[in-house]
Parts: structure tokens; C-alpha cells; sequence
């Protein structure tokens, strides 16, 4: 199967700062991809480095068979790429409803919003009971769910979810997990970053783990779950 | 004399709500200090004036010509003196206080290319000068075609801002640039789009002045003063907090002024812009935005 994204000797950072070097890695269809590694490795970098808002100093990023390491954001978008950035990242001067309806700016989304808006709905039915409330006056957790909803409203093939549970409760924490296992239920392709390294791996198909600005391990997620140095350095065990 | 009074107050907060919103759509989207904002107004009164007085033209068809004018003077801004310094990050971090000094140029050669072309005389026509009575508020037509087309560019502005996804993206960049490119919103368009606009609407200000008042080439400053006053009570970058601080300022000038004499106005103006920024800083009604 060739893969969604296929990213080959990826080097970015910001400035003269280089942050990632010589990343490759690849995301299969239909997947749940996981980077783990410490705070600070470059999984925020590597994410933003993807949807085009930092531009790579050199290497190849190809999805969907072609190279987009040189296009704009809003075309990466409208190709089929939504990112859910760390820290959320939702208008807090805008409703949850108009947040949701701008996450189909791009023209792939037009078609088919308001369904798809009926859909997320149904799904985060919190998002509804809300939809005429400002977003920055929800919890974490619900503006968690609206990130989710607003990517998902791109009609995107490939979701990067950075850090995705960031200072959610662990209940929260819980259901995010559930939603991404869903999303690839629903034919989504999910690229996921996480600091809670052990749930990550065990939802995800495949696993990389990143350590300043390099991979230093990838193989099959419940390879990695059981690898006995990630035990150690990575799940404290 | 009340009635007068309030009609009064509400031609110049409609006028100070408009020039205001340029003001405040290219401080948004771009976190720019146009200080040769008025000098906009003014090259809008002299395009009305000058085809009013040469070719007859009537002002209501230079509402047009203006916009078209200064909405090309904003791209052609953008494209050269801005577009290089926003794409990079290092020159972008540094822009908001650069734009002082650019804008700062460009209202320098505005007034006096102006003074150079059309002298230093003040100048001013005659147009819909007749005087309707209604209520015991007299008003001539240029008054009332003033109010008209600035309520219903800021009341435009408002619905724009609230109903359409194209104004959300705005209230995207303005809120957050990196977030509104995570959505896929084309920032560089909504900024080019924003500062076309921005100017235009200060021209159409101008053409409107220029049917009510004496234009000369430095008329701009004030212009410009008064809109950063309006754009600080209502919290920078919130267009809508903004629109209605317009109107606070026409009636407390207005009002002010009648209550005691017109040697206090700039008084007035300028103690309304110490005191906010003195006890208020993120504006009257509400969050101002971040400078990022």
C-alpha cells in the first residue's frame, strides 16, 4: 500500500533555529499513526511543518503522490490535510457554531458543510447544546471537541492531532481517545502526537519516536508497546 | 435646540465610526499603524472636488471613483511597500513599530505632494446645500446623504462581520493569523483584501466631508486623530466595539463643545484618549486584541 504522506530527509525550525532534522516517515490510509517522545522533541514542529505553517529548509513532504512542501497552508488544506494544533487554538471572539462553519472555508468543504455540521452535532451533542455560546467561554475539554469538530468540518482525508489531551482532565483524556479510535473507524487517516505515550501506542497502528528533532525508533505500535527501552524510558516502567 | 443638537452629534459619530472602521480593519489584520489614514480622507475630498468642480461630476458618483481610487492606492501600499516585510517572519515581528514610520512617510508626501498640486487654499462646493426641516431639526441634504451612506457601510460592515464566512475569516486573522491558517483561511488575501478596503473606506469618508466642510491638503490629521481615539475606546482591532465608540465620541464632542465652546474640542478629544488609555486601556467595551 503506498502511504497518504511520505515525508523523506524533512529538515525545518524557526530562523536560523533548527528544530527538526532529517525526519522520515510515512502514514498509511486508513491508520492511526503515532509520535511519541518527550516535550520538546518536535512533534508541535514536525505538525505545523506538514499543514505548511513553518516551511521546511529541505527534504520532501508528498501527499496524495505530490510533493506540497512548497504550497501554501490554505491549499495544504484544501488538499485534505486538517491539523488540530496543540493548545486547541478556537476563536474565542467567535460562537461555536461559526467556529465550526469557519472550519469549511476552503472550497473541497463547501459542499455538503451544514450536513457535515449536522453530523459533528450528533456526534459532540455538548457542541450543539452550545452552538450560540462564545468559544472562549468553554472548558478545555469542550473546545478539545471543538478543534475536532471544526477539522473535521474540511472534509479532510489526514487529521494531525497535536497533543490532543494537553490538560484535559482524565476522563477527557479517556474520550479523546475514544473519538480518535472512531475516526479511523470512519475511514479517517490520523497522524497523532502525544506526550501520554502508553495510550497512544496502544491505540495507534504504527508508532515513531521522536527525540530532539530525530526519529530514533519506529515500527508497528505494539512492537514499540513492548519494546523493553521504550517501557523504560517512556512509560516509567 | 436639543433635537439639533443629537441630529449633530450623530452626522459626526456616523463620520467618526466610518473613518474609524479603515482605521481599525488595517490594524487588525495587520497589526499596522496607518497614521496616513486621514490624508486618505483628504485625497477622497479633493477627487470629489475636483471632478465636482471641473467636470461636473456629481460627489455621489465620486463615492465610486474614490473607492475604486484608494483601494488601488492600498494595493499598490501592499504589494510594495508591505508584502516582503509581512512573508518574513523576522522584518514581520517588527512591522507594528516599523508601520509608524512607513505610514508616517507616506502621509508626509500625501499632504504636501497634495499642497504642491492643489496649493495650501482651503477649497469647498456647493452640493445638496438646501435646507430640509423635520421635527424641529433642520438638516441640509448633504448632511443626510452623509448619515445615510455611513450607517449603512458601518451597518454593512456589522452584518458582514456576523452573518458571512468571509467575515469570520476576518475575525479570524484578526483574533488569531496562525490559527486562521490552520483552518485554511488565505491570510495574505484577507490582509490585501482588508487594506484595500481600509483605504477605501477612508476616501469614501473624504468625498462625504468634502460635501459638508472647507478641504485643504492637511484636513487629514485631525481625521487621523480622531480615528485613533474612536479605535482605542472601542479596543483595537474590535470592529464593532469601534463603530459604536465613533458615536460616543461625536456626542461627547458635540455635546461637550455645546456646553462649553469650541476652544475646548481638542481638549475634549484628546482627554477622552488619556483618560481610556489611563483607566482602560483594552478598550471601553470589552478585550482589545493581542499585538502577535
Amino acid at each position: 500500500m503506498t502511504a497518504l504522506l511520505d515525508i523523506k530527509g524533512l529538515s525545518a525550525g524557526y530562523g536560523p533555529v533548527v528544530i527538526l532534522r532529517d525526519i522520515s516517515l510515512g502514514v498509511e490510509p486508513g491508520s492511526i499513526t503515532a509520535l511519541v517522545g518527550p516535550n520538546g522533541a518536535g512533534k508541535t514542529t514536525l505538525m505545523k511543518t506538514i499543514l505548511g505553517l513553518i516551511r521546511a529548509n529541505s527534504g520532501s513532504i508528498v501527499y496524495d503522490g505530490a510533493d506540497i512542501s512548497r504550497s501554501p497552508s490554505h491549499s495544504r488544506v484544501d488538499g485534505g490535510i486538517a491539523l488540530v494544533p496543540e493548545g486547541r487554538m478556537v476563536f474565542a471572539a467567535l460562537t461555536v457554531e461559526q467556529n465550526l462553519r469557519l472550519g469549511a472555508v476552503v472550497p473541497r468543504a463547501h459542499g455538503g458543510a451544514l450536513e457535515r455540521l449536522e453530523e459533528i452535532y450528533r456526534q459532540f451533542p455538548r457542541l450543539k447544546e452550545r452552538r450560540r455560546q462564545l468559544a472562549g467561554s468553554m472548558s478545555g475539554g469542550e473546545q478539545q471537541m471543538l478543534a475536532i469538530g471544526r477539522s473535521l468540518m474540511a472534509k479532510p482525508r489526514l487529521i494531525l492531532l497535536d497533543e490532543p489531551t494537553l490538560g484535559l482532565a482524565p476522563i477527557m483524556v479517556k474520550k479523546v481517545f475514544e473519538i480518535i479510535s472512531q475516526l479511523r473507524a470512519d475511514g479517517y487517516t490520523v497522524l497523532l502526537s502525544e506526550q501520554n505515550s502508553k495510550l497512544a501506542l496502544e491505540t495507534a497502528d504504527h508508532g515513531y519516536i521522536i527525540e530532539n528533532g530525530i526519529v530514533t525508533l519506529s515500527g508497528p505500535a505494539h512492537q514499540l508497546v513492548d519494546d523493553p527501552e521504550v517501557k523504560r524510558r517512556y512509560f516509567g516502567m | 435646540m436639543f433635537q439639533q443638537l443629537l441630529f449633530a452629534a450623530v452626522v459626526s459619530g456616523a463620520l467618526y465610526a466610518l473613518v474609524a472602521l479603515g482605521l481599525n480593519l488595517v490594524y487588525g489584520s495587520l497589526r499596522l499603524l496607518n497614521i496616513a489614514h486621514g490624508d486618505l480622507v483628504m485625497i477622497g475630498a479633493y477627487t470629489a472636488f475636483w471632478s465636482f468642480t471641473l467636470l461636473g461630476i456629481s460627489p455621489v458618483v465620486s463615492l465610486a471613483t474614490t473607492t475604486v481610487l484608494c483601494a488601488a492606492f492600498g494595493f499598490l501600499v501592499y504589494v510594495v511597500l508591505l508584502k516582503r516585510q509581512l512573508g518574513s517572519p523576522a522584518l514581520a515581528q517588527r512591522l507594528e513599530a516599523n508601520s509608524l514610520i512607513i505610514f508616517y512617510g507616506l502621509s508626509v508626501i500625501l499632504q504636501n505632494g497634495a499642497s504642491l498640486a492643489f496649493s495650501a487654499t482651503s477649497r469647498g462646493y456647493q452640493f445638496l446645500d438646501g435646507v430640509h426641516m423635520f421635527g424641529g431639526v433642520s438638516a441640509t441634504g448633504s448632511m443626510l446623504l452623509l448619515l445615510g451612506v455611513a450607517a449603512a457601510i458601518t451597518l454593512g460592515a456589522l452584518a458582514f462581520l456576523r452573518f458571512h464566512v468571509a467575515g469570520w475569516s476576518l475575525l479570524a486573522v484578526i483574533e488569531r493569523k496562525d490559527a486562521a491558517a490552520v483552518v485554511g483561511v488565505n491570510v495574505e488575501r484577507v490582509q490585501m483584501i482588508s487594506i484595500c478596503a481600509g483605504f477605501a473606506i477612508a476616501g469614501i469618508a473624504g468625498v462625504l466631508v468634502s460635501m459638508t466642510q472647507q478641504i485643504t491638503p492637511f484636513m487629514g490629521f485631525p481625521f487621523t486623530i480622531a480615528a485613533f481615539v474612536v479605535v482605542i475606546m472601542g479596543g483595537l482591532g474590535n470592529i464593532a466595539a469601534g463603530i459604536a465608540a465613533g458615536f460616543v465620541l461625536g456626542f461627547i464632542e458635540t455635546f461637550g463643545v455645546a456646553l462649553t465652546s469650541a476652544t475646548y474640542r481638542s481638549i475634549l478629544i484628546y482627554g477622552i484618549f488619556v483618560g481610556v488609555l489611563l483607566l482602560r486601556p483594552q478598550g471601553l467595551f470589552g478585550k482589545a486584541v493581542q499585538a502577535r
